[in-house]
């Protein structure tokens, strides 16, 4: 598959895409006739952190094990970003989790660049959705000297974020909403992809959907923010002990894919382990989801969690 | 309680949605196509809920009899939890996919009002820490129990709708 190809049937309405079953590995081989496209093209890797809260407040060593294992695999995989999906810690009253949290993390400049979409359980109030205890932990000022860093809503504070990079060809943009984002705060995430029209882009946000149905927010950021857009492509999120993908078109006949995973356990740590492996093969135009164990070497194999998506790639202007 | 009414219940409306649709774009995985669709009727997703409910209830009720003993140790009000946000997790599913599956407006509301609701219980109970109090009051939240009774008086009226629905 050349660049020209992804860039017409990106542009294209009538957009078909399938899941396929994992049955046997992705056959991933770059074309012959395009040398330049194919190197631009490589194969990289995101992963998707969702609920760490329990392993932030009884076991630290399984949310190590899942960083350490990303720094571990960064070269051979390229893996190129961490999209945590939010609840970092279970009390945000309690420092020490925020302190386990960030033990596993390091710094996002360190290694692996990461961003966060802040869950109920990292605000002050889930009322009043003040995150003051998420921004000690995680502030602005630790993002702004990454290459990738975009802006803050608000601006002084870490509450959204953005973020963007090339990888596979081609931009991205990670747009990381807090929990059930407000209307400006969906108005400010509107304003920031239609100003990037030419990136692909995913939105983090904690809580979207329950396994294969939308939740309330879900619903509201689908139609006032994620359809309304031609380059969105991926939703990630967390919050219910589930998982699963919406496959939808957009308004513009994009299609996006919508994917929750929580594994969280409050009764023992293994399940706590978990994090998605997302294998992008730009010359294939697919996605290859597998779910992972670093602490115990172990992945989930069932159609839930692990499969492979074809996804039409925004081409670089 | 057995979980397998509700799975089939949501199997059976996850089909309803793809052909509704006239889409085929997902595989074998738990994987889903929705888009508007003019819905089934009211009754059958009247019906979903109701059963959902019920199923909800049938594993709410002995956590309540657990909560309501003395000196309870701290591993079993955490598997109360656990098992309280699972019981909602699975309501919320039908719930979620019967707003999907109706195209009448007005069922459509209070079935995001009482979605909404359950949201809140989930939440609720995950914040509980340990607190007995809290999480029984989580199960019984009132503004849950008053979305599921305007539901019904939206719902045709069907006397089994009613008996698992009081919470």
């Amino acid at each position: 598959m050349t660049i020209i190809g992804r860039a017409m049937r990106a542009s294209g309405v009538a957009v078909t895409v399938t899941a396929i079953l994992v049955a046997s590995a992705t056959n991933g081989q770059a074309s012959a006739q395009a040398p330049a496209a194919a190197a631009a093209a490589e194969n990289f890797t995101l992963i998707m952190l969702p609920d760490t809260q329990y392993a932030s407040e009884s076991w630290p060593e399984v949310y190590r094990a899942q960083m350490q294992w990303v720094d571990d695999q960064q070269a051979a995989r390229n893996i190129r970003y961490v999209l945590h999906v939010g609840d970092v810690v279970d009390n945000s009253d309690q420092q020490y989790q925020w302190n386990n949290s960030k033990s596993a993390m390091g710094l996002p400049t360190d290694d692996v660049p990461y961003i966060i979409g802040p869950g109920n359980h990292d605000l002050d109030s889930t009322s009043t959705r003040a995150a003051t205890r998420y921004n000690s932990n995680y502030p602005r000022s630790t993002f702004t000297a990454l290459p990738s860093f975009g802006a803050t809503y608000p601006s002084t504070a870490n509450d959204n974020a953005y973020h963007t990079f090339t990888a596979g060809g081609v931009n991205w943009l990670v747009l990381a909403l807090k929990y059930q984002p407000s209307d400006a705060e969906i108005a400010w995430g509107n304003q920031v992809v239609s100003a990037h029209p030419n990136h692909n882009v995913i939105l983090v946000t904690h809580a979207y959907q329950n396994g294969t149905s939308k939740d309330s927010t879900g619903n509201k950021l689908w139609t006032n923010l994620v359809s309304k857009h031609a380059n969105f492509r991926f939703t990630f999120s967390g919050h219910y002990v589930n998982a699963g993908v919406i496959t939808q078109q957009g308004v513009n006949g994009n299609t996006v894919h919508q994917i929750q995973a929580d594994y969280q356990s409050l009764l023992s740590r293994n399940p706590n382990s978990y994090l998605r492996v997302m294998t992008f093969n730009p010359t294939n135009s697919t996605v290859d989801f597998k779910t992972y164990s670093p602490y115990l070497n172990t992945y989930k194999t069932d159609p839930k969690n692990q499969f492979v998506l074809n996804v039409n790639l925004v081409p670089t202007s | 309680m057995t979980s397998k009414p509700l799975a089939t219940i949501l199997i059976g409306l996850s089909l309803a949605a793809v052909s509704a649709c006239g889409a085929s774009v997902r595989d074998a995985s738990d994987a889903a196509s929705p888009t508007a669709s003019s819905g089934l009727d009211r009754e059958a997703v009247c019906e979903s809920v109701t059963q959902a409910r019920k199923t909800a209830l049938d594993r709410l009720n002995p956590i309540l009899v657990v909560l309501s003993e003395a000196n309870l140790p701290a591993r079993r009000i955490a598997k109360a939890t656990d098992d309280v946000k699972s019981a909602l997790t699975e309501l919320h599913v039908t719930v979620s996919t019967a707003i999907n599956n109706t195209g009448d407006p007005q069922l459509k509301d209070k079935l995001t009002a009482y979605q909404v609701a359950v949201e809140n219980a989930i939440v609720a109970a995950e914040g509980t820490d340990g607190d007995k109090a809290k999480l029984v009051a989580a199960i019984k939240a009132p503004e849950m129990q008053n979305a599921e009774q305007t539901l019904i008086a939206t719902c045709p009226s069907r006397p089994r709708q009613n008996s698992g629905m009081s919470g």
